[in-house]
């Protein structure tokens, strides 16, 4: 089994070094060919590409959107705009680093414009939460669908860099990298917005009716 | 547990496990590649290399005319003796 498909069955984000990779940047000599055939105008080396990195990629961007046909497209553009900055790949790191950057980009982008489409429809909504079920006793799935509605009730800012903490347990490093913006500017945001979640949750009752 | 943020990390430890759906998309991937192929400004840059020497000439001729009539009235009154016989 190639680096490239140990990592996809892993999920670990950076292959392991073997003789079959770059051990100066960890490109995998799998995705360094196609991604030079792909710049070249090979279509079936770039489709390679998203054929490795496809699952991954969906997995990071069913924290973005809960619905399947939403996901497919986000996964998607992701890909497509992945192709159209290629030339811009400097093979510093692995190619699944540069395109989880590409992908928080394209779920924060379509967080913002779906908050600019509904933010005239949703003043004085109310807040998601009403009751507050133990997590113990959920599926995953209902505890990934229950986080996902708390964090919708915030800000884009605020949501991604929470997202990215809770869901992908990011670092603030990673965060800073994937956003392109500081680490300081992650670090300020993520107390603000858990303090803003905590001021949220008490608000919509928490402490009262807990684990209903 | 009375702190709201504890609650939110055990509820994020039980939704990372959680199994996810996963899509194919390599066909219309490549799909979408060809047909949003980048946009050609070849035409564009030719009506506006035309447009652009369309008004130099307009100019060219205007300019000259602009600055012999700078006082109006001079100009209004070689007009009127021009009618006069």
């Amino acid at each position: 089994m190639n680096t490239a498909a140990m990592a996809i069955k892993t999920g670990i984000d950076t292959p392991m070094v073997t003789p079959n990779s770059n051990p100066v940047a960890g490109i995998i000599d799998d995705d360094r060919i196609d991604i030079k055939a792909s710049i070249n105008g090979d279509g079936e080396a770039y489709a390679r590409l998203v054929r490795r990195y496809e699952h991954l990629i969906s997995q990071q961007m069913w924290r973005f959107t809960r619905d399947k046909e939403q996901l497919e497209h986000l996964v998607q553009d992701v890909f497509v705009e992945a192709y159209y900055s290629l030339h811009g790949y400097k093979w510093k790191a692995p190619f699944l680093h540069w395109i989880r950057r590409i992908a928080t980009r394209v779920g924060y982008r379509f967080w913002k414009e779906r908050s600019r489409d509904t933010q005239y429809l949703d003043h004085g909504k109310e807040s998601h939460i009403d009751s507050y079920p133990n997590p113990e006793t959920q599926t995953p799935s209902e505890a990934a669908e229950y986080l996902y509605s708390i964090l919708s009730d915030l800000p884009p800012d605020d949501r991604i860099v929470l997202t990215l903490l809770y869901f992908e347990e990011c670092s603030t490093k990673e965060i800073a990298e994937r956003l392109k913006w500081s680490q300081s500017l992650v670090k300020v945001r993520a107390f603000r917005a858990r303090k803003k979640l905590k001021k949220q949750l008490e608000h919509a009752g928490y402490g009262r009716n807990n684990h209903e | 547990m009375n702190d709201p943020l504890r609650y939110v990390d055990q509820l994020a430890a039980q939704a990372r496990k959680e199994a996810i759906p996963s899509v194919s998309v390599s066909d219309r991937v490549l799909m979408r590649i060809r047909n949003e192929s980048p946009v050609s400004y070849g035409p564009l840059a030719w009506i506006a290399a035309g447009s652009a020497a369309i008004a130099a000439g307009i100019t060219a001729f205007v300019v000259p005319l602009i600055q012999s009539m700078n006082s109006p009235l001079t100009a209004f009154f070689q007009m009127s003796l021009s009618y006069i016989p």
